[in-house]
């Protein structure tokens, strides 16, 4: 639940979502549930004409189960509060 | 609502909203939502297949459509805004078919090429071929 | 209304058969039922039965390989939930969904009746398979 909450404390900021079939999607995180399935607003695709079917989409939700990674900003972590819950999961 | 449905909350804001649903296998299908559960099975009601190649783009209407959870990768809410201003050229299905074709021979034709390039550096993928060099590893024994 | 609920709805619903190909420009209501799974090959035939894995019971079946190039003839197929990719069903269904549901509706009450019904649907429903 770690992963959740973090996800949860970065609604409403800019993420760059990296699928495994290789599309990048920028975005402001919407909504995320205990799955890691996001939810994202007002998204670009990176290399948009290799994906022209995302052309037309503006928000769109993606599947926990196929992301390789989510960028974030730096400003965006607070690291010591990331690492303290660590610490406090690990100990539960 | 998400205490029942935990994990799809946020599609079922998309209840009954036409969206574009990307399955693992590439394909993509548009459709109106109309129902989803707690496995993210989604059910599309007046669908179509739509094919990009290129810039052209084709579609082919199934019905309804029952998508085991699992085989998506993204729902997308399509934009009418947006929509618009992509300049894709629509064509009709044979065409677009055809054109499908010749762009999957092409990828066919490349991905053997690849894979006996790798096989000239000793790495197998397929298990098939790995099956075949075994056997024939064994017969030069 | 749940995904899986649907197909309940669809399985012994005398479906169109005719259509003997995947083709894909067909009329959407000529086909009767069809599966693809993950593998890509395509089952296109009459769901007898299906259960909350999404097992399926198929009848008089046609099974086209990945590519289209083969097809086989199947009387009788059962398919593991957990294999399938989609599954695409003719548009009446919907209709058929409204009206179970209105059913339901009316029939409120009689909860002992609709539970039984549920238990063993297919023992019953399954030789009512009509042809069209």
């Amino acid at each position: 639940m770690l992963f959740y909450s973090f996800f949860k404390s970065l609604v409403g900021k800019d993420v760059v979502v990296e699928l495994k079939n290789d599309l990048s999607i920028c975005g402001t995180l919407h909504s995320v549930d205990q799955y890691l399935n996001f939810k994202l607003v007002d998204i670009t695709v990176m290399d948009g004409h290799k994906f022209p079917y995302m052309l037309s989409v503006k928000n769109c939700f993606i599947r926990g189960s196929v992301v390789r990674y989510v960028q974030l900003s730096v400003d965006d972590i607070d690291v010591t509060l990331l690492q303290d819950a660590t610490r406090k999961e690990a100990s539960k | 609502m998400s205490q029942y449905l935990p994990g799809t909350a946020s599609l079922l804001e998309d209840l009954d909203k036409k969206l574009m649903v990307l399955l693992r296998d590439g394909r993509t299908l548009i459709g109106y939502l109309r129902s989803i559960d707690q496995f993210a099975n989604l059910v599309l009601h007046q669908a179509i297949e739509r094919i990009h190649v290129g810039n052209k783009y084709g579609d082919i209407p199934i019905g309804i459509f029952v998508i085991r959870g699992e085989n998506v990768v993204l729902c997308g809410e399509i934009d009418s805004e947006k929509e618009e201003r992509v300049d894709l050229k629509r064509v009709d299905i044979d065409e677009i078919l055809a054109e499908q074709k010749v762009e999957l021979e092409a990828k066919r034709e490349k991905e053997k090429l690849r894979l006996k390039a790798m096989q000239n550096y000793g790495l197998f993928f397929n298990a098939d071929v790995l099956y075949l060099n075994k056997v024939k590893f064994k017969q030069i024994l | 209304m749940l995904p899986l609920t649907l197909l309940r709805t669809a399985q012994n619903h005398p479906m169109v058969s005719g259509s003997h190909s995947s083709d894909a420009s067909l009329n959407s209501a000529l086909i009767s039922k069809l599966v693809e799974l993950k593998n890509g090959e395509t089952f296109n035939g009459h769901l007898v039965s299906c259960d909350n894995w999404m097992n399926i019971h198929l009848r008089e079946v046609i099974c086209t390989s990945r590519d289209g190039d083969k097809f086989v003839r199947i009387n009788e197929c059962y398919i593991r939930g957990s294999t399938i990719k989609y599954l695409r069903i003719p548009d009446e269904v919907i209709d058929l969904v409204k009206e179970e549901h209105n059913r339901k509706e009316s029939k409120r009450p009689q909860v002992k009746e609709r539970k039984f019904n549920k238990a063993m649907p297919n023992k019953f429903s399954a030789p009512k398979k009509k042809k069209m």
